[in-house]
């Protein structure tokens, strides 16, 4: 109602919330140019810097019932995951007694070789066995990450429709991440069943022939849940993955042959974790353009592009609702503190280079030192604390 | 290394259509496009100012999942940068892009997009032309995999793209700048900047136009697929002229 | 040569035509008559796409007088719903009055039948007139279902895109789409024409799942008749990889391993639609899009390649004669003789040039060796 009478003038006045409402462009542009910060970098509208990280919050363990779990808070974004093992007989696996002819020869060769290999510790061979084991995993769908929207977490949300492209593709690349990392390992989702060797009398021949067998598998239901959207939703349901995987426990299940069902005991001690291997971050940033587009050859021909832009780090709802470019880097550092490249993803837009690409890599490799020391303290409080990260800015 | 095979095709419905053919995967992509549409359906989601593009993937044995539909995130708004979507006309309408995998084998779930990417692309771009939508810029696209052995190969084979570490997809637009610089599975940022090199030495070679616009003919750019794109679009304009070259 | 002028002229008598005239140094050179709706829906897709093209062609609205009306139609006026003119619905009857189908074709004739096949088996790519149509095949091992521990499964899955014509939208199956597949079901996989029972590998444990992916590239009318030809070129096409049952467990023999094993076709059932119209007494085959939609009524007739009728269904619209829908029958069973021997005949083709590049490429690794 105030406004109202402040506006009772002639000349229209426009509140800061209105304008931005009514011309994002120009009003991220004015903030930009207008506010630089104390050491002169312009700031955004959220006052934040160009690559300045929002605080974050990461919890772990908040569901009794749940094999992992954690929350992750960054900004207004907040995401819920929820990890749940659940055993999958071999017998169900629809295709699990169909060999093909020529795998079932790879596998007899696999097990001739692994004999060789603990001789020679030849690494192709070591390798070619985690690409088999990898793909073990995608066959049998053994994780199952899905991504679902809170009623209510975005304006734009209707409740009750199918999944949005957003939550399918969200889900798709966590799923594809897990793939090309090879984060969990096959052997910790295996149920053996080492058959009693009857005939212990005689030596090592009946050794070959009481191999293990493989009962039933662990599935992954790894349940992202977006409770509040405010940007930078994929970093949010990754850093939420990461840490619920390393917080997921595992009970000790044996195959019981009389009853002939598997049993899970319940004794903490004897459960396990997973092994992870790698654990790298996630970094979206969004490419700010003030000009619209062109809209004929002409312009295209006079050249609109080049008034410049700006990259903002881990965008926040209002900035993405903006920007049409977006780069998406996943990495991680290895012993020797080389730079790996997990995913990185350029789309939208014709302005960063790979010069600008190399310099946000190296960014989001910066950004996954902090990331991995976060991660470690909540895992190693144990459950369930809060630990907060201040929000940083980062430069390459 | 064998040349694709592409063709603007003539679709009796759709606006515009076109085939284009990977040797090397084996993948063949048909495209078509509707542009500019009503879409009444969607109205809640049209823009006042610009055009909606939507694109949707149906592979070509299995039925689409969730794999075709992050794979279509990303064509979208890949093709979505390259369309004049404010062009007179086009706001408030829709752009319709359909791309049918007929050859090749499917992706299964948790699979990768990536090999398929260029013949996508490509087989996109040629459709778009050939419906006559205006683009602020056409483009090409390369594809790279590196091996275990840190080695860079250029338009791998099935067998090398299952066995390889990691796989890498770069568009230039005809303007040089990146459109699309796509990267799945782990590879160090040193490779990656090799292969980015490379991957502009391939551009620069193949469509630096000289002053009277022709491309010099060398051997290096024989190998662009930039070049695929320009001759089809070549052959297609010599059919549909050619009453009036026959005339002369 | 250049155009140096474009006459265009609406012609009065014929409401709604227009004509162009391209004059070279002031001499005709060129004369298209335009059958345009100016004031109906503008469904007429192929006068749009013609006028673009023409604008496309002679740089734009420079050469074509811009302040024409019909232009506004080639700038972007589309609607995406199936719909006909008046104009053209009147042209069609008007036409079958006089004894003529708009395309010049006799009211029981086909369009051209094409039929190739890709290097995978069971990729059929057929065309009938301007509808075209590719049919992929899968084969996967699953569980078969738990009442039918001896069967395996087939199934055909159709999606119409915006790709065989604009008015279809993806995620909303349009009546059409689920008409034309309940036929396909009706004909191919009721009549059992596959039989399921050899599909089976391990009794209840696991089977072979077939499925015919159908892609409809362009729609011109027909589609029924078209997909129905090409799933049954692609079912006779296909070869599985071999399997066998050793012990309870199925075994897979990869396509290198051993030579693949073709369905067990029971019978060739082919459909053959027919429309009809309220005030003309014409039945046709084979319509086109626009005959379809001009059409007050269709029948579907499907028989085997004996002859026997698997499939009869008269979709709604108007009531038919009993005993000129009798007559059609007969008609459909020649024309469903002669499909399949068109298909047979393509389908012997393939085998045998496959046979050849087989021997070639035995020789040349004899060669290499």
């Amino acid at each position: 109602m105030d406004s109202l009478v402040q506006n009772a003038n002639p000349k229209l006045q426009l509140t800061p919330t209105q304008f931005a409402a009514i011309e994002p462009n120009a009003y991220i542009l004015s903030q930009l140019s207008q506010r630089p910060s104390s050491n002169g970098v312009p700031t955004r509208a959220n006052a934040r810097e160009q690559f300045e990280f929002r605080d974050m919050t990461v919890t772990v363990g908040g569901f009794t019932h749940a094999n992992g779990s954690s929350t992750v808070r960054i900004g207004d974004t907040s995401v819920v995951c929820g990890i749940v093992a659940e055993q999958i007989y071999t017998s169900e696996v629809p295709s699990w007694d169909v060999s093909q002819a020529s795998v079932s020869a790879n596998k007899r060769r696999r097990l001739a070789s692994s004999g060789k290999t603990l001789l020679d510790n030849d690494e192709e061979t070591d390798q070619a066995y985690d690409n088999e084991e990898s793909r073990h995993i995608e066959d049998r769908c053994l994780l199952v990450p899905n991504v679902t929207m809170n009623t209510g977490c975005t304006p734009g949300y209707v409740p009750g429709a199918p999944p949005s492209e957003d939550e399918q593709s969200i889900s798709n690349n966590l799923l594809g991440l897990l793939r090309s990392t090879r984060m969990i390992q096959a052997e910790d989702l295996r149920i053996w069943y080492q058959p009693p060797n009857l005939d212990a009398g005689e030596s090592d021949s009946s050794n070959e022939t009481q191999l293990p067998e493989l009962k039933a598998f662990w599935v992954l239901h790894i349940d992202i849940m977006v409770m509040s959207y405010g940007g930078n939703i994929f970093d949010a349901a990754w850093t939420a993955l990461v840490a619920a995987l390393r917080h997921v426990t595992i009970p000790y299940a044996w195959w019981d042959v009389d009853k002939e069902i598997v049993l899970c005991s319940d004794d903490a001690s004897k459960a396990h974790k997973l092994s992870l291997r790698e654990m790298p971050t996630s970094c979206w940033f969004s490419v700010f353009e003030p000009q619209p587009r062109p809209a004929s050859q002409d312009e295209v021909a006079r050249g609109s592009l080049g008034d410049g832009w700006w990259i903002f780090a881990d965008p926040d709802g209002y900035e993405e609702s903006v920007c049409e470019e977006n780069v998406w880097c996943v990495v991680s550092k290895d012993k020797n503190g080389k730079t790996r490249v997990y995913r990185a993803q350029n789309v939208g837009g014709s302005t960063v280079d790979s010069e600008v690409m190399h310099n946000l890599l190296q960014i989001s490799a910066k950004k996954w030192e902090d990331m991995k020391s976060i991660i470690d303290e909540v895992v190693a409080t144990g459950s369930p604390r809060a630990v907060a990260w201040k929000g940083k800015s980062y430069s390459a | 290394m064998a040349a694709p095979i592409a063709s603007i095709s003539d679709a009796f419905r759709a606006d515009g259509s076109a085939s284009y053919k990977c040797p090397v995967t084996g993948y063949r992509v048909l495209a078509a496009v509707n542009a500019p549409v009503e879409l009444p359906a969607r109205k809640g989601a049209l823009k006042p100012q610009e055009a909606t593009v939507e694109v949707s993937i149906r592979p070509g044995k299995l039925s689409p999942s969730v794999v075709e539909k992050s794979a279509e995130s990303i064509l979208r708004r890949m093709l979505a940068s390259v369309i004049l979507r404010r062009h007179a006309g086009y706001p408030r309408r829709g752009v319709v892009i359909t791309l049918a995998v007929v050859e090749g084998e499917p992706v299964g779930r948790s699979g990768t997009y990536l090999p398929l990417m260029p013949a996508l692309l490509h087989s996109s771009l040629l459709a778009l032309m050939s419906a006559a939508v205006p683009l602020s810029c056409t483009f090409m696209t390369l594809f790279f995999a590196v091996t275990r052995s840190d080695e860079i190969v250029r338009d791998p084979t099935p067998a090398a793209i299952k066995d390889a570490e990691s796989l890498h997809v770069i568009s230039f637009s005809s303007t040089g700048r990146t459109l699309l610089d796509l990267v799945d599975g782990p590879c160090d940022l040193d490779i990656w900047a090799t292969i980015h090199q490379q991957a502009k030495d391939i551009y620069q070679g193949a469509a630096v136009p000289g002053p009277d616009g022709d491309i010099s003919m060398d051997e290096e750019s024989n190998n662009a697929p930039g070049d695929i794109i320009r001759e089809t679009v070549e052959d297609r304009l010599r059919r549909d002229y050619r009453w009036e070259f026959e005339t002369l | 040569m250049k155009v140096s002028e474009i006459n265009v002229n609406v012609l009065p008598e014929i409401p709604g035509t227009s004509e162009f005239k391209y004059f070279t140094h002031r001499l005709p050179v060129l004369t298209f008559t335009l059958t345009s709706p100016l004031c109906l829906p503008p469904s007429t897709k192929a006068e749009m796409r013609f006028l673009s093209r023409l604008c496309r062609k002679f740089g734009t609205a420079s050469a074509v007088p811009a302040q024409h009306s019909l232009l506004s139609f080639g700038t972007g006026q589309k609607m995406s719903k199936e719909t006909l003119a008046a104009i053209e619905h009147e042209f069609i009857l008007s036409g079958l009055r006089q004894g003529y189908r708009h395309d010049g074709r006799g009211d029981n004739d086909y369009r051209e039948l094409r039929v190739s096949f890709g290097q995978d088996y069971g990729h059929v790519n057929l065309q009938l007139g301007k509808t075209s149509v590719i049919v992929r095949m899968s084969a996967t091992v699953g569980k078969p279902h738990q009442d039918r521990p001896f069967d395996g499964t087939f199934n055909i899955q159709m999606e119409l895109t915006p790709m065989g014509s604009p008015g279809w939208e993806i995620g909303r199956p349009s009546e059409y789409e689920s008409q034309v597949l309940h036929v396909l079901d009706r004909v191919i996989r009721h009549s059992n024409a596959l039989d399921t029972e050899s599909l089976c590998i391990v009794k209840g444990v696991s089977c072979w799942n077939i499925t015919a992916y159908v892609h409809v590239v362009d729609y011109d009318g027909n589609l029924t008749d078209a997909a129905c030809m090409a799933i049954m070129a692609a079912l006779q096409h296909f070869r599985r990889p071999d399997s066998e049952s050793r012990g309870g467990e199925a075994i897979i023999y990869g396509l290198e391993e051993r030579v693949p094993v073709p369905l067990n076709i029971t019978r060739q059932p082919l459909c053959v639609s027919v429309i009809f119209f309220n005030d003309v007494n014409n039945q046709l085959l084979d319509p086109t899009y626009k005959e379809e939609l001009a059409a007050d009524g269709e029948f579907v007739i499907g028989m085997d390649d004996s002859g026997l009728v698997c499939f009869f269904e008269k979709m709604a619209g108007v009531a038919s004669q009993p005993m000129s829908t009798l007559d059609m029958m007969s008609v459909a069973g020649e024309r469903i003789k002669e499909h399949n021997a068109k298909l047979q005949k393509a389908l012997k083709a393939d085998l045998a040039q496959r046979a050849e590049l087989g021997m070639t490429n035995e020789a040349k690794a004899a060669n290499d060796r």
